[in-house]
């Protein structure tokens, strides 16, 4: 029963327009960032290959596809909440809204299963929306830059990391960076579930993710303490896979930490949902 | 007019130094002549960087060579290489007329007696400001360099040797640099723990080292012109 | 015999007030069972605790002879229903719509059972166009369409003649005997019109505030032998004066030059008979059933 659940609740996100929003917004950004890159790619590294060559004589093909797809990674991702919100924000609260949870909810079908059956729905979309992201970055990135060695920039620092080694970090980086946005993806879900329209869970969770995110970056006592504990914190931990040495107990301590977050989020989107009148 | 202030401080101490046995230029012409051994060569290279704000894995490259000028290092990924290669320093000192060389004392070095030899080039527009080598001067090779450059700074090369000595082609060079502070502008990046790698405060300057080790050296068996293309 | 839907003594607040107040019924297998109330008595409130979408404040239900919290997906199985408005997934086709529905209800039908669905609502040729582009009443139709398109025992709907053109309450009409009829489904309608319960239902309770005010058989509740008779006449006090005490106990109010008496049917001609040899001028005369005219003042329709 789940399964068939599960089925329709995929018919009915992908045969929404909203949903197809951020795969084409993630599209034109791509295929933006790749178009600037190569026109323009020389003069964004400018300041960078000036310093070094101060000291260094410097060969190679810098600007490849994999610094094409880390750079867009890093650009995008902090902007797929929002995709993934206006979606997921939309499962429980949206058929308020419609009316259709009057429908859904007299059928054959527990209220956990329901939930069930949307969380992995969304997260699905979720996975799908990274991939997307993933595949396009890095396809056309590969394709038009060609590859060779990412040079990770930080403020105070490069890292290189061998070509041999990209695909797989590119990987686990979207593995990583679908669980973070699978907490975006629970959280949304829940306020889904105590709202009546869509527009307040979708805006309250970018609200939400703002001013974490915000917080995160003040650099003041009475933040730093709190930090770790905001789920924003662990949300660039994908990051984390392109830094030598790699430091696994790091990027394992932040998945657990959003891996808390996701059962509480759903945990509370059960408790929540299965109690809940149908009064829409 | 610094050189000028140079040349007159070493010609000073040349003079003093007069009592050694060997004068510059035939420990010079005796490093030139393990190195013009070398019609060509090429080399297994091992780039490891020990520079505070690169993190790198070891780069393996290949280099060629062939007389008098033609250098080429080839790896498959980005490469970082110091900005003076040793080669050029051979071959600078090969051309005995561009600069002058004065003894300027002994040295030493691994339990090796060595003799410090500066060398001034003739031309203001040469990179080089001044170069001091500690030279091994019986088997006529360099232990050890320190370069003072225009576009550099300070740098210092360690040179060791192995099978090949007899080529003047070291087994493993250190490379002490100079290297500025490295600073990207937070537009350019996404910083995940800013607050933990500052360490602001101190002056800009610090030292960084690069070993390049060398193996599976093949001496005068013929390079293909192509490579240096 | 068992009956199919047995609540006892629900009730439902919402905060401190109280929608629903321990309202007992039965409902009994291939019955049509009116709801009957104004606006706000509770009719929805009650269908969506029998349908499991809010849960009692008190009291309990069993339908089939089960309790619904412990069998919901097995009863919820057999139910088909409308409730409150009729709402689909406006960005698919009513086809698709059904199919989705139906698939939830844990059946399989056919193309060939859908298109016969929705013929007999009449959304021929339109099946395949988004419910968006849908008339209110099209939708209502596709909702009747919904109900029974994994063909329940227990069909409920909440007054699913709202927004219908008068062929389309006719048309539903028909369908609801004719599924009590020919295929013994029990049906649950609500109403705030009682002429549309009476055509239809055999069994009914009328309620207010959330309370019972009546239930029973309609035959009986609504039986001739308690009529509200309404006499318009020239001048109403002249008349009063002029039958001279004649069914007295049965004068009721004097409003308007018009004369009410609560009697039965066969009391009528002797007191028209009464009437016309006062002389009297008698512009007109109608009766009501007790409860249709105790129904039009809970509804305000009626002065
Ligand atoms: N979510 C709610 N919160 C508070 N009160 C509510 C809520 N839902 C319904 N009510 C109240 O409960 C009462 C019964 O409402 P209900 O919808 O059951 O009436 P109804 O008989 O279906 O009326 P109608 O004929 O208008 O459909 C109304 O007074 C309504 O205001
Ligand atoms: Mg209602």
């Amino acid at each position: 029963m789940i399964y068939r659940l599960l089925k329709v609740e995929l018919y009915k996100i992908f045969s929404r327009p909203r949903s197809y929003i951020g795969f084409v917004a993630i599209a034109i950004l791509v295929f933006i960032f790749q178009l600037a890159l190569f026109v323009d790619g020389k003069t964004y590294l400018i300041f960078l290959i000036q310093q070094l060559e101060t000291n260094f004589s410097i060969s190679g093909n810098i600007l490849n596809g994999y610094l094409i797809t880390y750079v867009i990674l890093q650009t995008l991702i902090v902007q797929m909440p929002l995709m993934v919100a206006l979606v997921t924000g939309d499962l429980l609260s949206g058929e308020a809204s419609a009316g259709t949870m009057r429908l859904l909810a007299t059928k054959p079908i527990s209220r956990a299963n329901i939930i069930t059956a949307k969380f992995i729905a969304g997260s699905f979309y979720t996975l799908l929306l990274v991939l997307w992201l993933g595949g396009l970055a890095l396809g056309f990135g590969l394709w038009i830059f060609k590859t060779g060695d990412l040079m990770v920039l930080s403020t105070d620092h490069i890292s290189i990391i061998p070509a041999a080694e990209c695909l797989w970090r590119f990987f686990a980086a979207c593995v990583v960076a679908f669980i973070s946005l699978s907490v975006v993806t629970t959280f949304s879900l829940m306020l889904s579930a105590f709202s009546d329209n869509s527009i307040v869970p979708i805006v309250s969770t970018m609200a939400v993710i703002i001013i974490f995110t915000i917080i995160g970056t003040l650099d003041m006592p009475l933040f730093n303490n709190i930090k770790p504990l905001l789920f924003t914190t662990h949300m660039i931990v994908w990051q984390k896979l392109f830094q030598d040495p790699l430091s696994i107990s790091t990027i394992l301590k932040s998945i657990a930490i959003m891996l808390a977050y996701i059962v509480g989020f759903l945990s509370v989107t059960y408790y929540r949902f299965i109690k809940k009148d149908i009064l829409s | 007019m610094i050189r000028n202030f140079i040349l007159f401080f070493l010609f000073t101490l040349c003079f003093s130094n007069y009592s050694v046995a060997q004068t510059s230029s035939q420990i010079i012409n005796k490093v030139n002549t393990n190195f013009s051994k070398v019609n060509d060569y090429t080399a297994d290279m091992s780039i490891h960087l020990d520079v505070s704000f690169i993190k790198m894995n070891d780069i393996a490259a290949k280099v060629f060579f062939k007389k008098p000028k033609k250098f080429k290092v080839k790896a498959e990924g980005i490469m970082l290489l110091p900005k003076q290669n040793p080669n050029n320093i051979q071959a600078m000192l090969s051309d005995t007329n561009t600069y002058s060389a004065i003894k300027t004392g002994t040295e030493i070095i691994n339990g090796v007696n060595t003799t410090i030899i500066t060398v001034i080039p003739n031309t203001d527009t040469a990179d080089l400001i001044l170069g001091k080598f500690w030279i091994d001067a019986n088997k006529g090779l360099i232990l050890k360099s320190h370069l003072t450059t225009r576009s550099n700074g300070n740098l210092e090369i360690e040179h060791f040797y192995g099978a090949n000595f007899s080529y003047a082609l070291p087994d493993k060079l250190i490379f002490t640099i100079e290297t500025s502070k490295f600073k990207l502008p937070k537009a350019l990046v996404v910083d995940l723990d800013s607050a933990s790698t500052e360490d602001t405060g101190k002056p800009e300057n610090k030292k960084g080292k690069i070993t390049i080790v060398f193996s599976n050296y093949l001496v005068n068996k013929g390079v293909d012109d192509k490579v240096f293309k | 015999m068992e009956p199919v839907i047995e609540l006892n003594k629900i009730s439902k607040s919402f905060g401190a007030f109280k929608a629903v107040d321990e309202l007992s019924l039965e409902v009994y297998k291939g019955n049509v069972f009116g709801f009957l109330g104004p606006n706000g008595a509770g009719k929805s409130t009650t269908m969506r605790m029998i349908l499991s979408l809010i849960k009692p404040s008190s009291g309990s239900i069993k339908i089939f002879g089960k309790e619904l919290t412990s069998h919901r997906n097995e009863i919820m199985r057999q139910i088909g229903c409308i409730i409150e408005k009729p709402d689909f997934y406006l960005y698919m086709s009513a086809e698709k719509n059904l199919q989705l529905f139906s698939k939830l209800s844990g059946v399989d039908v056919s193309k060939n059972k859908i298109q016969e669905i929705i013929e007999l609502v009449g959304l021929k040729g339109r099946e395949k166009d988004k419910v968006k582009t849908y008339s209110h009443g099209m939708k209502q139709r596709l909702g009747i369409a919904q109900t029974l398109i994994h063909n329940p025992e227990l069909i409920i709907l909440d007054e699913p003649t709202t927004g219908l053109d008068p062929q389309g309450i006719i048309d539903i009409r028909e369908m609801i005997l004719r599924l009590k009829n020919d295929m013994g489904k029990t049906i649950i309608l609500s109403s705030h019109i009682l002429s549309e319960i009476e055509l239809v239902a055999n069994r009914m309770v009328i309620i207010n505030k959330g309370k019972q005010v009546a239930q029973g058989e309609v035959t009986e509740l609504l039986s001739t032998q308690d009529l509200i008779l309404s006499i318009e006449v020239e001048d109403g006090k002249i008349a009063i004066e002029k039958l001279n005490g004649y069914k007295k106990e049965k004068f009721s109010s004097l409003e308007n030059n018009t004369l009410k008496f609560s009697l039965s049917k066969n009391e009528i001609p002797g007191l028209v008979n009464e009437l016309n040899k006062t002389g009297i001028k008698i512009y007109g005369i109608t009766y009501r059933r007790a409860l249709e005219e105790y129904f039009l003042k809970l509804t305000h329709q009626y002065n």
